[in-house]
Formats: structure tokens, sequence, C-alpha cells
């Protein structure tokens, strides 16, 4: 039995940065707006407080504030020749549940992605010809530009209180921030952290190469601060408990704590945690929603009528709400035709670690998310892709996010896994070792992709969302040329040993590597290769707008999260605008 | 005193590369260090010393507390704690007529065992010993802030707090001086 409920103007599924942006922003509208989040409430107090928020065991090892798989899963396979086999198990990607999102567990790493990553395809071909582009790589340019979100990133870095040195203020370079980045009207909100000595090892070693290091941009912030909105922020203690936790002192910026308190204060905002949604209704023209179906936590089904959906999930789970209402063609690889589901990207991993002497000390235990130091002379565009072999590139760097007990213990590859000869070499390494990473784009590919699987269905019964995902030519050898950048900068700054690594290859969910899932449903000038419009809406059905990583064409060599947020905001604007002044299309198709 | 830990070669190395460092602004995480990479022994010195760099001795003078610059440096604070009127208990509890209250007792919080059964009362000396090295004087408090590094700041903050009632009602600064510096100035 569904019980209907009296209909409210915009209903937001999923409350964590992108829904709780979106709800903040309309709160002055005078809507009547309901978010539905399928996890719990969470505050700092009582949930994030020292010590029991320092409990590796419980929230890394076994990813307590995340999605639960026994309950939503998704099914995987490398190649579209393959049977997918169910996800029984979080490794490669930890998506969040709750209020807050992904965005109370992660790092704080907040990049603009460069001016490159925005029109890969245009400065692409006029630079090298559209012959260096493989015939599979579907790369595809935004319907916007760096400069079109320049403001939006802005709003969300504040919003943020993010740590960094500019390297390019209105075209400026600026030596000792990132010169490879686009022109910012403004200097950070805050000074860059306090380097750890492993930056500092890594900042001379790339001078010495010729690169150009600089201080990775965090939220966590580097001093008290307050935002425009009003939020109170703590210094960071750098007490390295940023990803997989939710902070105790208000320092790394999450949305429960800025953006989701404002919107809560709308007396016309309603939120209702442990609600899951099971699909978008749409009216008999398929052009319209109407409602969304969800159930609450005693497990009765509720039907919620609104005449503005937005879809800010998990970007998975927004692909998989798409595809399981109908909304937008399901993409079909075979003949290249349909958007839903396209364009499903990863991001590549491997570097260095190095291996120090003794009487070189790391401390790495104090840390912070997103503290690190980095360089992009191998990023987007800013290397010689004929040269290289490879398109994308990825963000090396050195990062000091903590090293904590359980989970961190580098060894020498070769050392034993287990018994005494392990764990002296444990005793010989923890604060000696340095990890150069790399953080590399995953360009599109015409076999990567999302949809529903045939076999397996979830707890509510519905068809599980199936991932396509494998490693390109284009990426191994990425991965491959990277490490060996990597390797270089581990040898100049004077490591013993130093051990090169790739991601897997094919590709597994098993290991951990990154929550950035991309694309799937993506924004773009064309609706035959687009789900959304340039604003984030739905080409298809006008009534519904879609945010996060899922919008993205490719995937970057940098951290999703700041791109998300400024898309939120952008589509924010649209919404109070220009959808609310007159319902519809915003850009004819 | 603190430079006194320079001595081993290990700390010597850390210290001078902070110093090189072109990003760093100064080398504030010494407090982590001292508090996560000690053994036993240098613990109990470290504290001592923390104690006795900042516990204000009876026979010191402590510098006078300013309710104006104070107020900036509530700053660091407001995260987790709120004062005035309308005030509630965030990550932290409510501030208003902290000077003088026993610890652990502001209604509706709360407070972890060691900071509730703790036996202060948080006069000035002791909220200045607080505030240098929360975890020093209250192990197992919920209080993360590592502290602050200023006696100035220490009795500004103070200066600033002393200010508020226990109703959340912001007193006029007299002077610019704090009730408690006032008294001792009295007492002289």
């Amino acid at each position: 039995m569904t019980t209907k409920l009296s209909p409210v103007d915009v209903l937001i599924i999923g409350f964590g940065w992108t829904g709780g942006i979106i709800a903040k922003e309309l709160a002055a509208s005078g809507l009547k707006i309901v978010a539905l989040e399928r996890g719990g409430p969470r505050n700092t107090n009582p949930d994030f407080l020292d010590p029991q928020i320092h409990d590796e065991l419980r929230y890394a090892a076994r990813h307590d504030l995340m999605q639960n798989v026994s309950r939503e899963t998704l099914t995987f396979r490398n190649e579209p020749s393959e049977m997918a086999l169910p996800m029984r198990r979080l490794g490669s990607f930890l998506p969040g549940k709750g209020v807050g999102g992904a965005g109370v567990h992660w790092n704080g790493v907040t990049w603009r992605w460069l001016e490159w990553d925005h029109q890969p395809r245009n400065k692409t071909v006029d630079k090298y010809g559209e012959k260096i582009i493989p015939p599979d790589m579907s790369l595809q340019d935004w319907p916007i530009s760096y400069d079109d979100l320049e403001p939006y990133y802005d709003k969300f870095e504040k919003t943020c209180g993010t740590s960094g040195k500019a390297g390019n203020l209105a075209g400026r370079k600026i030596d000792g921030g990132n010169i490879f980045e686009g022109p910012r009207k403004n200097e950070y909100p805050n000074p860059p952290m306090i380097a750890s000595q492993g930056m500092v090892m890594f900042e001379k070693a790339a001078r010495n190469l010729g690169y150009h290091p600089f201080p990775q941009p965090s939220s966590n912030a580097s001093r008290d601060y307050v935002n425009p909105d009003g939020v109170a922020f703590g210094q960071c203690h750098y007490c390295g408990f940023c990803e997989r936790f939710g902070c105790e002192a208000n320092a790394k910026a999450s949305p429960h704590f800025t953006v989701i308190p404002l919107a809560m204060k709308n007396p016309n905002f309603r939120l209702r945690t442990n609600a899951t949604v099971l699909k978008v209704n749409l009216d008999s023209t398929g052009k319209k929603a109407v409602s969304a179906t969800y159930l609450d936590a005693r497990g009765r089904e509720f039907e919620q009528p609104a005449d503005l959906i937005i879809l800010s999930a998990y970007a998975l789970w927004n692909v998989h709400l798409l595809l399981h209402s109908g909304i937008g063609k399901p993409y079909d690889p075979a003949t290249g035709k349909g958007v839903v589901g396209r364009n499903y990207a990863y991001q590549c991993g491997g570097g260095a670690t190095a291996f120090f002497g003794k009487d070189t000390v790391m401390n790495q235990f104090m840390g912070a998310g997103a503290l690190g130091s980095c360089i992009d002379d191998f990023n987007g565009d800013s290397y010689d892709f004929e040269k290289a072999g490879y398109i994308g590139g990825g963000g090396i760097s050195c990062a000091s996010s903590g090293a904590r007990p359980v989970q961190f213990h580098p060894t020498p590859r070769g050392t034993a896994r287990w018994g005494s000869s392990w764990k002296k070499a444990v005793v010989d390494h923890y604060n000696h070792t340095l990890r150069i990473g790399n953080q590399g784009a995953v360009m599109a590919n015409r076999s990567n992709y999302l949809d529903l699987d045939p076999t397996y269905t979830d707890v509510f019964g519905r068809p599980l969302l199936r991932m396509t995902f494998n490693f390109r030519e284009n990426e191994v050898k990425q991965m491959n040329g990277q490490a060996d950048i990597c390797v270089n900068i581990a040898r100049e700054m004077g490591a013993i040993r130093v051990d090169r690594e790739v991601s897997p290859i094919p590709y597994s969910i098993v290991p951990y590597q990154s929550t950035h899932n991309t694309g799937g449903a993506v924004f773009g000038l064309d609706p035959a290769t687009s789900v959304l419009n340039k604003y984030l809406q739905v080409w298809d059905v006008p009534n519904v707008f879609v945010t996060g990583a899922c919008v993205f064409p490719q995937n970057a060599g940098k951290n999703p999260t700041g791109p998300v947020g400024a898309l939120a905001y952008w589509a924010a604007d649209a919404i109070k605008n220009r959808y609310l002044k007159s319902p519809g299309p915003l850009v004819g198709g | 005193m603190l430079t006194s830990f320079h001595f081993s070669p290990r700390r010597a190395q850390i210290g001078s590369l902070l110093k090189v460092n072109p990003i760093s602004r100064k080398p504030k995480c010494l407090f982590v260090w001292l508090r996560r990479d000690m053994k036993p022994a240098s613990i109990t010195i470290a504290v001592g010393v923390l104690l006795s760099a900042s516990a204000f001795p009876a026979t010191e003078a402590r510098p006078a507390g300013h309710g104006e610059p104070g107020a900036i440096v509530f700053k660091k604070c407001m995260a987790c704690h709120q004062v005035g009127e309308g005030a509630q208990n965030g990550i932290g509890p409510v501030l208003n007529g902290v000077v003088g209250r026993p610890a652990g007792t502001y209604p509706g919080y709360n407070y972890s065992a060691a900071t509730k059964n703790a036996g202060l009362v948080w006069d000035e000396p002791t909220l200045a010993r607080y505030l240098r090295a929360p975890r020093s004087l209250i192990p197992g408090t919920r209080m993360a802030f590592p502290g602050l590094t200023k006696d100035q700041e220490i009795m500004d903050v103070i200066a600033y707090l002393e200010q508020f009632s226990a109703e959340g009602k912001q007193a006029k600064v007299i002077n610019g001086t704090t009730r408690a510096t006032k008294a001792r100035r009295n007492e002289n």
C-alpha cells in the first residue's frame, strides 16, 4: 500500500554536498522543499566526537559511515562479453550514506579542474589534430567553460574555507602556486597548510627536476575561519583521521555543518532520513516527472508528488534511478546510441613507494586528508600528448593524509606478508617511507558504461546497476608513464629503495583505489550524446535536474568534489533565476 | 623550555626542516608531536614542562587580559562553542558564565566522564592551564583542541568569556581588563 503525500514544490533526493547546496540556495525562494536521504541523520556532536571517531577498525576497515552492500550494491564486469557479478564487499570505492553523504568522510581535496578538463576534445584537436584521439575514446567537451564556472568554484572554495596558494591570479602566474591552473579572480580563502617532512622533500626534488610543485588545495582549514554564510570552522589539528571519518573539529568542510543547517533553518524545508527512493514516477507523456516513491525506515511505501525533482544522490545511484525510472534513453554500447549510463569513468592510480634510511623521519601520523604537495606538469594538457603517447595525464602528489596504525604499514615488495620478518619490516619502515602517487584521468570509452543488470536484484526487487569498466590502452600507457615519473621523483628525493606500482590491470573492484566514480548522466550541448543540458537539466524531462560527478563527460586527473560543488551552485542559480521564472527546458533541444 | 627537545638528533632534523619549508608559517605541529610521539617517560617530562610553562605559578605575574582582542581569539573556539543570548550547545558546551563555573556542569551537554569528574572550577588560573593544553589538565576530555600557545591570547579570551553572564548577557568592558585581573590589582 502506497500512501500518497501532499505535493511539494521541490523534492531533493540524496542529501550530501549537492543536495545541501541546492536546498540552501533555494531556501529564500519561499518554495516548499522536501529532501529524502536514504541514511540516517548525522552531526559532529555526538557522531564524530573525539576520541570515539578515531576508531580505525570501525570506520576505516569496516566502513561504518558508508553504504551497506548487503542491501544495495552493483554488479561488475570488465568487458561487455562477461557476466557481471555482485560486489559483496566494499573495495575499490566507498559510496557514502547518511546526511552529508560522502562529503562527511572525504579528504577535503578541493580542486578547480584545469581548463583543458572542461574542453578536452576541442583543445586536443586544435593542438594535435583529430587522429590522436583513439576511435573508441568518446572524448567530449563540457557544455560550459572553466571561465563560466570560475565564480562558482570561488563560491564553493569560500563555503569550504579551502586552504591553498593561487598559481594564476587573473593570468598572472605565481611561483609556489599551481601555474597550470586556470585564471582565478581571488586567492584561496585560507593560506596553505603546514607542510610535512615528505612534502618539503617532494617539493625540493620536484624543483630539482624542473617541475612546479605547489601545496594541494585543502578544505582542512589551515586556521580558524568563518565562511560567508557565517559558519565557523576550527583549525585543523593534523590528527590524520580524515578520509573514512567525520571531523571532530569541524575543520574539514562537510555539508552537515555548513550548507545543511542553513537549509534546515528554512521553515518551508523538511528532511526525511532513512527514506530510500525506489523510483521517480513520470506522467503518461514520459516528459514530466510527477513524484518519487520511497520507503521509510519501517518499510512503509510513500509517494511524494513534486513539481521539480533534483537527483543529488551519489553519482552511481543517480544513474541507477534514471535507468530504473525510464528517464532518458539507456546507452547501448553495440550501436553507440542512447545516453544514460554512457561515459562512465573512474581514476587511474599507481606511483612509487619510496623507502628511506632511519635517519629520515617522516612522522606521517601528523597528517590531514588533503595535506600534500602536487605537480600538474603531467596533467591536463601541460605535457606533450604525442611524445607521452597518452591523453589526459594525472596529478602527481606526495600526500600526508595520516599513517594510522591498523592499515598503514608499508613494507618493501618481497617482504613476508606475516610473521616476525613482516613485523620487523613494519618497524623498520613505518616512519621512513613516503608514497608518490599518480591520480590519473580516465578518458571515456565506448565500452565503459553503466546499465541495469539482467540477473541480480537489490533487496527491494529492483535490477542492480551493472558496471562495465576496464582500463583501456590510453589509461594503461598513462599509468605506466606516470609511474616512471613518480619513480624518478622518489629517486631524486634520495630514496634507498623505490617500489613502482600501477593499479591492477585489468581493473579490479577489490582493492581500494578511489571513490571518484564519474559519468553515466553527462551534461553536454547535444541531446544525442548527453543526458543533461548545460544547466544539469534532463533534456527529456525538464522538471528533473541531476547533480554530482555523474555529469562529467570524462574523469580528470583530479579529485571531483571541487567541480561537483561548483556545478551544484551553478545549477542552483539556473533553477532560481531561470527555471522558477519560466519552468520548462532552459536550452532548446 | 620546549626547545630542549631539539637535542635529540631526530628532532633537530624535523625542526630544521620545518624552518626551511617555504610554505610553512610556523612549526605549530610541535604540540601534536609532543602528544603522540613520546615514550611515557618523556611525556611526563613534556607535560611537566608544559604545566610549568603555562600554569602561571602563583608567584609569577600574569599578563592582563583584554576582552576586545579576546573576541578575536574566540574565533578559534567558535567552531565548537557559542556565547551570548540564544547560544546553544554544539560540539562543545555553551560558555556563558563559564568563568567561575564548576567544570562539566552546563545543562544539557553530554560531558566526558573525565571532565565531569575532574572536580575543577573554571577560575582564571585553572582556565589558563586548561586552554594551554586541555588534555594535559584533563586527560580524556572530548575537547580535541590542542591549546593556545600565547599567554596573552589565553588571558584575552578569558577576559572575553568573563564578559558573558550565565544568561548570556554581555557586560560592558571596564578599562578592558578582567574582573580577576582587577581583583588582583586591588589586592596589591
